[in-house]
């Protein structure tokens, strides 16, 4: 069989239930449909497709155990983090992570609080860069 | 042997009875509408795909018609060719037009096609031009669509498996579509409408709609025409007369099989649309696929907006097509007799009849008549 394309990224759907997992370490469908808002209302064999999706496409794995399929994230949520800022960074800042930090910044209504925990960040990894 | 000459004449004979047949249908159309019938899109879109049918075989009405003629059903002195009918009312006196103008029009396909085939004038030279650079870019652009389905396809999930039909689901349409190779049928799910369980049901059931109708392989037909009839106004209005119809004729009939709401089942139209306004235009080439909804803004397309109306207003009506299958003989039956009949008058003539022969020496008698005049008011001016 064909082999399909490598997708690095995830879908609105796909991210939501990515979360739910990371947040839960491994879970089954019901687990995972247990977490979500009571408003998604959303039926068990479609969480469970979205699940098997979500495993061809090399994001999560599972195991049977009896006859309940238990699944766990293969990626972690750091390094998807990593992954999705990177395309930001390059699709719309012409891949200079400055200007988004710069439009973060400026447009994000940061406290006090938060921009002193982002300075001091930047002050921490100078150092580090200087020694 | 198939002769390019008579390769050309079939191919002027099928885009004059397209836009004949067109124009009856036009017309039976508006019978319907008149008759307090606009409603009955089944009705309407079957019609529609059978008289397509009708000129699709059109050759076989002629091959009928001249194997009725050998065998002496039809007498020999029976006039089915219209430049002789034309002709032999011109004779009668029915109308009035100069001998040597008549003869002029009814040479004009005649001389049309030797240019062409000849070359022998720039004119020639140009339509034949035209015509060849526009069968290759249609059938680029035909190549281009397949290579670009067989992409989305390919890099879509199976969900389901019934037989040799696959639903799948996709990331990167916003529109829920049907389409069909030579082995398998595909109906193709936005990956995101698994969130929505009544959307789901409902665009799963319109697309099952469609390939109960065989829209899909409609769709794929007329696609596959494109290169050929690309320059006639008409092919385009068929097809988008076939889109319209068969959307419409979908949805009625989706609603009462499957007894959806009516308002729901519009809020899932305007929800698909709403998706794939967000996404952009995902398909700017035509495709031969059947989807939930259009985005073409082609010219000859009306706006996808107006449609959309249409469908919402229709669906909101709710007037049931009730099974007339005496509506629909009595509009077939005339419609393929007309399209017989005009195939068969519409064919080149294969010897010149009595008639023409009569018109040809009475314009070589104007003619001589007009020479002698001069040569004799130039002895009388001496």
């Amino acid at each position: 069989m064909r082999q399909k394309k490598k997708i690095e990224f995830l879908t609105e759907v796909e991210l939501e239930f990515m979360t739910r997992l990371w947040e839960l370490g491994e879970g089954s469908v019901r687990d995972v449909l247990a977490k979500l808002a009571p408003e998604r209302n959303l039926a068990y064999t479609s969480a469970a497709t979205i699940l098997r999706i979500l495993e061809q496409k090399k994001f999560v794995e599972s195991t049977r155990i009896g006859k309940t399929f238990i699944y766990r994230a293969l990626l972690s949520k750091d390094t998807y983090q990593t992954r999705s800022l990177k395309d930001l960074s390059e699709k719309l800042f012409d891949n200079t992570p400055a200007s988004l930090v710069a439009r973060l910044v400026d447009d994000y209504d940061l406290s006090k609080d938060a921009l002193g925990e982002i300075r001091a960040l930047l002050d921490r990894r100078l150092e580090d860069d200087h020694d | 042997m198939i002769t390019i000459d008579a390769i050309l004449d079939a191919y002027i004979n099928a885009n004059i009875l397209l836009i004949l047949v067109f124009g009856l249908w036009w017309c039976a159309r508006l019978l319907l509408q008149a008759s307090g019938l606009a409603h009955t899109y089944t009705i309407q879109l079957r019609l529609l795909n059978g008289v397509f049918l009708a000129v699709a075989i059109s050759p076989l009405f002629v091959l009928i018609y001249k194997l009725l003629a050998d065998y002496g059903v039809v007498s020999p002195g029976f006039n089915t060719n219209f430049s002789d009918i034309v002709v032999a009312q011109y004779l009668q006196g029915n109308f009035e037009m100069k001998p040597a103008q008549l003869e002029e029009l009814l040479g004009l396909r005649g001389r049309f096609t030797s240019e062409l085939l000849g070359l022998s004038s720039s004119f020639g030279i140009v339509v034949l031009g035209v015509i060849a650079t526009g069968i290759t870019i249609y059938t680029a652009r035909l190549i281009l669509s397949i290579v670009v389905l067989r992409k989305i396809i390919r890099q879509s999930h199976v969900w389901r498996r019934f037989g040799n039909l696959r639903l799948l689901l996709s990331d990167t349409t916003s529109v829920p579509f049907s389409t069909r190779t030579l082995t398998r049928r595909y109906v193709v799910i936005p990956s995101n409408m698994l969130t929505d369980e009544h959307d789901l049901r409902m665009a799963i059931g319109h697309e099952f709609q469609h390939m109960r109708q065989f829209d899909l392989e409609w769709e794929i037909v007329l696609e596959i025409l494109k290169p050929i009839f690309f320059w006639n106004p008409v092919y385009y209005l068929w097809k988008q007369q076939v889109e319209e119809l068969r959307e419409l004729s979908c949805d009625q009939q989706v609603l009462a099989r499957k007894g959806y709401d009516a308002k729901a089942y519009c809020a899932c139209l305007l929800h698909v649309c709403q998706n794939s306004m967000n996404k952009g235009k995902l398909f700017s080439i035509p495709m031969p696929k059947v989807a939930l909804i259009s985005m073409d803004h082609s010219f000859f397309n009306r706006s996808s907006a107006v449609f959309l109306r249409k469908r919402v207003s229709s669906l909101l009506d709710d007037q049931k097509e009730t099974n007339r299958r005496s509506v629909f003989v009595a509009l077939m039956v005339p419609l393929i007799a007309f399209v017989a009949f005009s195939t068969v008058i519409i064919q080149k003539p294969d010897d010149w009849s009595q008639d023409r022969i009569m018109l040809a020496t009475i314009v070589n008698l104007d003619r001589l008549a007009e020479r002698n005049s001069v040569v004799a008011s130039l002895a009388f001016n001496r």
